[in-house]
């Protein structure tokens, strides 16, 4: 299923180029709208951090619930740097990355290296987001509970703020385009193969010389600094920052999306941002007053289904069916020889 | 062959994208100058989520408010057009805020927006409605609010320091009064940017008043355990405690006051979300008694049109108009006001932004139907936004009932000071 | 479950660390903010050891869940908050003090723990573990967002227990309804201690969640043994949330702040001891009282993530280790 899966990426680099195209020029059908921006953007947003999560959670089967801690810190970095500096977020993005990735080394090291069971790391990586958030608030000089502003700019590429949300769209955009393309490359080599293994049996995987330990580090330290960097850009995109930034729902959306999309799926994740980060905001313009909460109930609604009756997830449904239509194509071809009935 | 279908699945997932962003709204129309039918207000409120309570109520006292704006003749200086509300929700982060203010703009193109209750949410907000030049009629309470430099941006209500000032005015007053000595304060908030700025504002006021503040602690609100903070209070030797709660802080203080029997002279909350609420008086039941609690709004104030509000507030709701329902009661009757003015400023082009910005900050109100529901008698706006005029009234919890017990000219009951179950 | 002496053994090497702590705490402080006297610090030492004795009951529900079924119950703090509002609940609809109320809600929660395990938690028992977590914290997110919804952000409290009070020892106050609560706690731990000892539905389970094979050759079923046990886990929170109410609030938040606390324990006392439940309890929770009232409030969740993050750092295999 797999090799199948990666023969049709490579041989449809054209189609990939169309949908690049096609992305790349939606601001141009619904640019005069802010709203459509900034649900765009929302949309595009979700998608990088859930693809990032990819990696730590889909293949390398850890369940990571602290994006948003290291979105906070990513956003903190960038956001006192820009607000008593003055430097540019463009060097914020990295230098929150490399923050982000000392939290994360700070928990995952000693769990990976001594081996504990996948929950200790999801529970310290879930506490994590809410201590960081106590932290901020009792730590006056930086956080404190009052929203620190971001300075307006009409148009400022050096401070990344802008009077639309079309620039904020590309710059996301292009977030992505990395992501999935880092995503891709570690799948198709080592390291990917490596994690999948560990995903699937740790102890099999050991003994036949995977160092648990290396792999697992390596695709944390890749996904915390992507969604740091994702922090900083955050930050410019709301115009504050804030300890609330810290925020344990965010996390679990993150999560959520990325084992709905389907774990180890590249573009697993962008589909379920998709489609769930679209209904929530239908969810929220439409019912309103009348369900509150609503959205995060279906979430946790459609995690449990998934994780019940279809645990490899949307992304895996899709290319099943691709895989069956494809089937049904290639039978109704005469066969050129031999038999066709299975894969 | 897989290519196509895989294309073909693709093309039909992309264009999920755009059903749902044509649900979102049409680009904006050119607005002709001059006279509408009608001023579309927009109602920007948390309907869902944790402080979906505050909305809702803030919805009604807007509701409300424009039927009787529409019952009264409407926008008399613009021909007596009525006032049609738009209401939308914002969710409680800064994100949904944010939408929710892009979407009610690029739907509806709304004179004014009436919103958002939490002060994190309006001032995401209010980045959009400066950059679309919506005039943004502010019912949160914290003082930054207005101190971005917002232009289109007013608060008619008083401000979250405000509250802490007029809690320590009260118990100097009712001190007074009373013939009981006080000097010494203790002051708790938790630990928002709402509880601080009360908490600023109340030590201001007991500076101001010569008072010594012998203790101040500013705590998480779903702190556990308050009995070593109880303690400490008992140990300053408080005189009174002025105090921010949200609601289950409200009630764990409540109860460990009683169960280690340490009561001050007083307690007064400042811009309270517990305390004297219909919920936390049932939470609390009998240890609800003889607590007093800042308010934006007095819903005993003595004016035919404030009475009426109550009344209908009542019939909707069962019980009376809680503060968000009040505050945007008169922020609705104040918006009413500015565009009178404007119609008669501006007749060729009332609802311009700018123009119904100046006519804000000419308003000088001193009666008529906004004045008659304000707790204090007077309305202007600073070029902050502010009301150098807003003052806060205090309701105190008496044999089960909240009362409007301050200001003494508007009171309706006297108030209980000091509290008969102190015990130093 | 097995009685290994691994866990008391962690235990023991973190007693003394985690008075360092309090040193590191006491010279961190501010003098001129705080009364630093012996009394500020004997009170949170006595409160916080009380509280944790509630909180070791909590965690054992989880220590319950997670031996036998190797499962963390991610939601299981949000278990605690639901039993609460079912306490307000009770006590509510029946005028009955809180207190009382357990009689109703420990074998309503028992009942939806078995529900729970088997609309959910079984069908995921033969997937990979992180499928079997996902779906706890699944259950989660469900559990807060229709507390929310239900109940919006008012707090619930039920009118004055009959248990509260005070208590005045010198300088020190202390609340009846603690002391009360913390004894109602260290009894229950040891009933059920006795009952995963001596009696044969508890040997039942001990052999299932040692060795599941050979149990269901002696004729265990293994399915009723899981759904027994979660049931179990989550009625003893119905216990705790009883005690809790008779002086605290509720409200949809709470779930987190059980959650942090009962990992804590369980990850400080290690596989296998209740008993060991115990000290770990009184150890966080009075951790967690000294930290509010000499540095900060809020510090709480820190001290307590704190000792978690040591625990790992320092002790993770003796502790945990791979099964």
């Amino acid at each position: 299923m797999n090799t199948s899966v990666n023969n049709t990426w490579k041989s449809s680099r054209i189609l990939i180029g169309i949908l690049v195209l096609a992305s790349l020029l939606l601001p141009l059908l619904f640019g005069k709208n802010q709203y459509n921006m900034i649900l765009l953007t929302t949309i595009v947003l979700y998608s990088v951090l859930s693809t990032a999560w990819n990696i730590i959670g889909g293949m390398a089967g850890q369940l990571d619930l602290a994006a948003g801690a290291y979105l906070g810190l990513g956003a903190f970095t960038s956001g006192t740097l820009v607000i008593r500096y003055n430097i540019t977020p463009w060097i914020g993005m990295i230098l929150g990355g490399i923050v982000a990735v000392a939290f994360a080394l700070l928990i995952g090291y000693p769990l990976f290296r001594f081996g504990v069971r996948e929950v200790w790391y999801a529970l310290s990586s879930s506490a994590l987001v809410e201590v960081l958030r106590v932290a901020f608030l009792m730590w006056e000089d930086v956080g404190g509970p009052i929203e620190r502003f971001i300075p307006y700019h009409d148009w400022s590429l050096y401070h990344l703020r802008f009077g639309t949300y079309t620039p904020f769209y590309y710059i996301m955009l292009f977030f992505l385009f990395f992501t999935l393309y880092i995503n891709h490359r570690i799948r198709n080599r080592k390291l990917g193969y490596y994690l999948l293994s560990l995903g699937d049996n740790e102890d099999a995987a050991e003994v036949l010389g995977v160092d648990a330990r290396t792999c697992k580090l390596k695709a944390l330290v890749i996904y915390a600094f992507i969604v740091g960097a994702t922090g900083a850009v955050y930050a410019c995109l709301y115009g504050f920052i804030h300890p609330s930034f810290f925020s344990s729902p965010i996390s679990l959306e993150v999560a959520i999306l990325g084992i709905v999309g389907g774990m180890g799926i590249t573009y697993g994740p962008l589909m379920a941002s998709v489609i769930l980060v679209s209904a929530r905001e239908i969810l929220r313009a439409s019912l309103g007053g009348q369900m509150e909460s609503f959205y995060l109930i279906i979430y946790a609604v459609v995690l449990i289904i998934i994780a019940l009756f279809r645990p490899k997830g949307i992304g895996h449904m899709f290319q099943t069916a691709v895989s069956r239509l494809a089937e049904k194509r290639n039978r109704a071809v005469p066969a050129t020889g031999g038999n066709r009935n299975g894969e | 062959m897989k290519k196509y279908m895989f294309a073909v699945l693709c093309v039909l997932f992309l264009l999920f994208i755009p059903m749902v962003l044509f649900a979102g709204g049409q680009p904006e129309k050119e607005e002709a100058g001059g006279i509408p039918e009608k001023v579309i207000v927009g109602c920007l409120e948390p309907l869902t989520g944790a402080h979906a309570v505050f909305g809702s109520e803030a919805k009604i006292g807007m509701e409300i408010a424009v039927r009787h704006i529409n019952a009264a003749g409407g926008i008399s200086s613009l021909g007596g057009i009525p006032i049609e509300m738009v209401v939308e929700d914002c969710g409680e982060n800064a994100n949904s805020a944010k939408l929710g203010a892009e979407s009610i703009i690029s739907k509806h193109h709304p004179a004014a927006i009436l919103g958002l209750y939490i002060s994190r949410l309006t001032v995401a907000a209010s980045e959009v409605t400066e950059r679309e030049k919506v005039i943004l009629i502010a019912d949160a309470l914290v003082d930054n609010v207005t101190a971005m430099g917002r232009r289109y941006l007013f608060r008619p209500a008083p401000k979250a320091s405000q509250h802490g000032v007029s809690a320590v005015e009260f118990v100097v007053e009712a001190a007074k009064q009373q013939g009981v000595p006080v000097s010494r304060v203790a002051i708790l908030n938790e630990d928002s940017s709402f509880g601080r700025s009360n908490a600023m504002g109340a030590v201001d006021a007991a500076l101001n008043n010569g008072l010594t503040v012998v203790y101040q602690r500013e705590y998480p609100f779903d702190i556990s355990d308050v009995s070593s903070i109880v303690t400490d209070i008992t140990s300053a030797k408080a005189d009174f405690v002025v105090h921010c709660p949200y609601f289950m802080d409200a009630i764990l203080f409540a109860n460990t006051f009683r169960e280690t029997g340490k009561i001050p002279k007083f307690i007064v909350g400042m811009g309270a979300c517990g305390y004297t609420d219909p919920e936390s008086i049932q939470a609390l039941s009998d240890s609800s008694e003889f607590y007093a609690n800042t308010y934006s709004y007095n819903p005993a104030k003595d004016t035919a049109q404030n009475k009426k509000f109550v009344q209908d507030f009542i019939a909707e709701t069962g019980h009376i108009p809680t503060e968000a329902g009040g505050m945007n009661y008169y922020a609705m009757w104040v918006l009413a006001e500015a565009l009178e003015l404007s119609g008669k400023l501006f007749p060729d082009d009332p609802l311009q932004p700018d123009n119904l910005r100046e006519a804000f900050l000419q308003l000088d109100l001193t009666s008529g139907p906004a004045v008659d529901a304000y707790p204090t008698e007077q309305i202007n706006f600073t070029d902050t936004g502010d009301n150098p005029y807003a003052r806060a009234t205090v309701l105190q919890v008496i044999g089960g009932e909240s009362k409007v017990v301050w200001p003494f000219d508007d009171a309706e009951a006297a108030a209980v000071f000091p509290r008969p179950d102190s015990t130093y | 479950m097995p009685f290994f002496p691994t866990g008391k053994e962690g235990t023991y090497i973190f007693t003394p660390l985690v008075f360092l702590f309090y040193a590191g705490n006491f010279l961190i402080l501010n003098p001129e903010e705080r009364n630093i006297n012996v009394n500020t610090i004997i009170q949170g030492i006595l409160n916080g050891s009380m509280m944790g004795c509630i909180y070791a009951l909590i965690a054992l529900g989880l220590s319950i869940i997670f031996g036998v079924m190797n499962i963390v119950n991610f939601a299981h703090g949000d278990f605690v908050m639901l039993s609460m509002y079912f306490t307000f609940w009770a006590g509510s609809l029946f005028s009955i003090d809180a207190v009382a109320t357990p009689f109703i809600t420990f074998p309503l929660l028992f009942l939806f723990g078995v529900v729970v395990y088997f609309l959910i938690i079984e069908g995921t028992l033969r997937q990979k573990y992180v499928t079997q977590i996902a779906v706890t914290v699944g259950l989660m997110t469900l559990l807060r967002a229709l507390a929310q919804i239900m109940w919006k952000a008012q707090a619930r409290a039920l009118p004055y227990s009959i248990i509260q009070g005070s208590v005045n020892i010198g300088e020190i106050t202390l609340m009846t309804s603690r002391i009360i609560s913390a004894l109602v706690s260290i009894a229950a731990i040891f009933v059920v201690a006795l009952f995963f000892d001596k009696t044969w539905p508890g040997r039942a389970i001990r052999a299932a969640s040692d060795d599941l094979d050979a149990a269901s050759l002696m004729g265990v079923n293994y399915r009723w043994i899981y759904a027994f046990s979660f049931g179990l886990g989550s009625a003893l929170t119905a216990l705790a949330g009883g005690l809790l109410m008779s002086f605290q609030q509720v409200d949809p938040t709470m779930g987190l702040r059980f959650g942090l606390l009962s990992w804590c324990i369980l990850a400080l006392t290690g596989m296998g001891s209740i008993p060991g439940l115990l000290v770990s309890g009184i150890i966080v929770g009075s951790a967690e009282s000294i930290s509010m009232s000499l540095w900060d409030p809020r510090a709480r969740s820190l001290i307590i993530y704190l000792i978690f993050v040591l625990v790992l750092w320092l002790r993770p295999r003796g502790i945990f280790g791979r099964k």
